[in-house]
């Protein structure tokens, strides 16, 4: 009974074409829909058909085969040509293979054996109109897309996997193409389109821009595409996952050519300084970082052990401060080194800030003032430094003369070590080679480190000289281990102080 | 050190290696735990490199084959702690990017691992990644045993690393690395994939994505490595397995 209602409900404001050549069984048949359909209409051949079918294009048509002046193949041929979404129902009193081929070849919905049967039609009748349901929800969705699609104020497309299936006005314009069809004129691949440019995404031997966008979804990226004058554009990438759609995603280009930053992330231009100080287009991109709403990474060190995690940048206050929302771990963090780097690929350098201006663990963010570009930072270090705990010792040897002097650890990695020292022995110079006797404790024993080092590069304080020196031809397995056990223990002790 | 790795793979510029540390006591038999490296000319990718307990021979070990450093990714199948138990060394001693489920980022904290923006996010439907000259492929493997839980395709050698599908339990982790007769292994994979597996839907999901593959072997993250017609036999055995929810009124 509910299949009957149900058919009720789909077929009340639908139309129907019934063709039969049997005068008996077309009136009866032609009864029994107009209780369903809103519109019925009959006819006794193909030709006759086919002239109703010009005025109205009935969503479903039943046809006879075996009829005077047209058969209902030649008439589903027509139809097809004229309406193809239309749902062709054949009913046949024949099995003729041959018919029944045709059938399949023109996509006939369904082929229906006379005498048919009340159950059987209407089965066949529930099912051509739920999926003309579903087609005209599809489209529904799919025009409601594309609408949303190109209100938007950039380029926007939706992908499925590495395919493009829909994309906006603003899109086709830009690639000058009439339909999505025509773009694939221009590239096969949408990545083919990202140019070379330094720190920016674009196919290169180990990367494939569209799979780096996938596994980054929700950072943003710079591309550069020549647009079809021949000027370089600079947009702002983001790939959003489409949630429970993994294959589908939505790609946002945000122009930003005219804020000329092209330059700021050319390794090749000179005037580093000039690029650091480059206030504005900080603020720029950290307003486009949070007009999009894009992951940004925020870094703390902790007697060098590094803690990260993703934050996004709920606030901008142009040439003042940030606010950014991340998580807990990171907040305590922050308020323990009393500074924080932010890092992103949309931005050419680290963002050093070094004035916490307010936490709020309630609601999770975090407000930063003083920021600056800076062009070395911790998180382009290549090794690690940990700062070693107070159990330590050394002694350093220059050629035979020992330092009697106060020396303490600084830190310590796998290719250097930097010292405290209270005065600074005759001598020492750049490149001068020393002797280093070195004992830490690693799992409550001594570890000992005895390496020749070179000195690097010295630092003067007010009452001591910070100096850095490089291993020679050190065995490094005991001092990854302590490394390593150091960094388990300072996570222990920044844990302790996140509970406490 | 002896028999603590395999070569499975090597033609000059791409080498899958095995390693074999920890043994875990499992019941009354020996659950032995796998860990594997991919390498190719410079790069490499670690997979599953399993507890902080074994680090330090798995990081001597590693070593011998390649530069610390060179590790550009360490893969996750899932999270459990013979899987991810060591991350927070790795990350201390890597600048690798770890590849995982989205379901476990949060809990690598647990691990002590304080890097979370070093994650490779995989989407459900896995992914694929450029690897020297090949790609890796992530596949899907949810509820096989973690609901966040995908094997590795690696397209060279065209081995699959399964993590916990093809587990197992099994004595003697010296010597043989090789399922050799697959009916009498049956019996070690039995108990372990009726308990530890969702279900056989969610079996015979992941073999139909093996059977798009071309395969060379089959190598789980416990016991033996699956070759030749063992690929086949084994598959066939998963794809009928009832398990887990298909057993549920033996659990409840």
């Amino acid at each position: 009974m509910n299949s009957i209602k149900n058919l009720q409900e789909l077929a009340k404001n639908k139309s129907i074409l019934y063709v039969e050549d049997n005068d008996a069984l077309r009136n009866n048949a032609a009864k029994l829909l107009k209780k369903l359909f809103s519109h019925v209409d009959t006819a006794p051949d193909g030709k006759i058909a086919l002239e109703l079918f010009k005025q109205h294009h009935y969503p479903i048509i039943i046809t006879d085969i075996k009829m005077p002046h047209m058969d209902g193949i030649t008439l589903i041929q027509h139809i097809k040509h004229i309406y193809p979404q239309t749902k062709s129902i054949v009913m046949s009193a024949y099995d003729e293979k041959e018919m029944l081929l045709k059938s399949i070849e023109l996509g006939v919905f369904r082929f229906l054996k006379k005498p048919v049967n009340v159950t059987e039609l209407s089965e066949v009748l529930l099912q051509a109109l739920k999926e003309i349901r579903y087609e005209q929800n599809t489209k529904l969705f799919y025009t409601h897309l594309k609408s949303v699609f190109n209100y938007q104020s950039s380029m926007v497309v939706m992908m499925n996997d590495s395919k493009i299936i829909l994309a906006n006005e603003l899109f086709l314009e830009f690639f000058q193409c009439d339909s999505l069809d025509e773009c694939k004129n221009s590239f096969s691949s949408l990545s083919e389109v990202f140019l070379e440019h330094d720190g920016f995404l674009y196919n290169h031997n180990n990367q494939d821009a569209l799979e780096t966008l996938k596994l980054n979804a929700e950072k943003i990226h710079h591309v550069k595409i020549k647009n079809q004058e021949g000027k370089m554009q600079h947009f702002l990438l983001k790939y959003h996952q489409i949630p429970e759609k993994d294959k589908h995603g939505v790609l946002s280009f945000d122009d930003v050519t005219e804020l000329n930053l092209l330059k700021l992330f050319d390794t090749k231009q000179s005037n580093t300084d000039e690029k650091l100080a480059n206030a504005d287009a900080m603020f720029n991109l950290l307003e486009i970082i949070q007009r999009n709403n894009a992951k940004i990474e925020l870094h703390n060190y902790y007697k060098g052990l590094s803690i990260t995690n993703n934050g996004v940048v709920t606030e901008v206050n142009k040439g003042e401060s940030i606010t950014l929302k991340t998580t807990y771990m990171q907040q305590k963090a922050v308020q323990i080194e009393q500074k924080l780097l932010l890092v992103s690929n949309a931005l050419p350098y680290p963002i050093e800030c070094s004035e916490i201006q307010n936490i709020s663990f309630e609601k999770q963010t975090i407000t930063i003032k003083a920021l600056k570009f800076v062009s070395s930072s911790p998180v382009t270090r290549s090794t690690i430094r940990v700062v070693p705990s107070e159990k330590q010792t050394v002694s350093l040897f220059l050629g035979e003369n020992k330092f009697y002097g106060e020396i303490t650890i600084e830190d310590i990695s796998l290719n250097a070590i930097k010292l405290q020292l209270n005065a600074l022995p005759p001598g020492l110079e750049k490149g001068v080679e020393v002797r280093l006797d070195i004992v830490l404790e690693l799992n409550k024993k001594p570890l000992i480190i005895n390496t020749l080092a070179t000195m690097y590069r010295k630092s003067e304080s007010p009452h001591s000289f910070s100096v850095v020196f490089i291993f020679k031809n050190l065995k490094k397995s005991e001092l990854t281990k302590y490394i390593t056990k150091r960094q388990m223990e300072l996570i222990r002790e920044i844990k302790g102080m996140q509970n406490g | 050190m002896d028999n603590q790795y395999k070569i499975l793979y090597d033609d000059g510029t791409h080498k899958c290696v095995m390693f074999h540390f920890d043994s875990e006591a499992h019941e009354d038999a020996y659950l032995s735990v796998n860990q594997y490296l991919v390498i190719q000319n410079n790069s490499a990718i670690l997979i599953d490199p399993g507890s902080e307990s074994i680090f330090d021979e798995l990081y001597d070990a590693v070593s011998e084959h390649i530069a610390i450093e060179n590790i550009k990714y360490i893969f996750f199948s899932h999270q459990d702690p013979d899987v991810s138990g060591s991350i927070a060394q790795w990350a201390i001693s890597t600048n690798a990017k770890f590849i995982m489920s989205g379901l476990w980022t949060r809990f690598m904290s647990h691990y002590g691992f304080t890097q979370m923006s070093r994650v490779m996010v995989l989407p459900d439907h896995g992914a694929k990644l450029h690897f020297g000259e090949n790609y890796l492929k992530f596949i899907p493997a949810h509820f096989l045993h973690s609901p966040g839980n995908f094997s590795l395709y690696d397209t060279k050698s065209k081995i699959v690393f399964s993590g916990d599908i093809g587990a197992a339990v099994v004595a003697s982790p010296e010597g043989e690395k090789e399922v050799k007769d697959f009916e009498a292994h049956k019996e070690h994979l039995l108990g372990f994939h009726k308990r530890y597996m969702g279900s056989n839907k969610l079996c015979q999901a992941w073999v139909s994505k093996m059977k798009q593959l071309e395969i060379s072997a089959i190598a789980p993250q416990h016991g033996f490595v699956f070759k030749d017609k063992n690929i086949e036999l084994f598959l066939a055995w998963l794809n009928e397995l009832q398990c887990g929810s298909d057993l549920i009124d033996e659990l409840y």
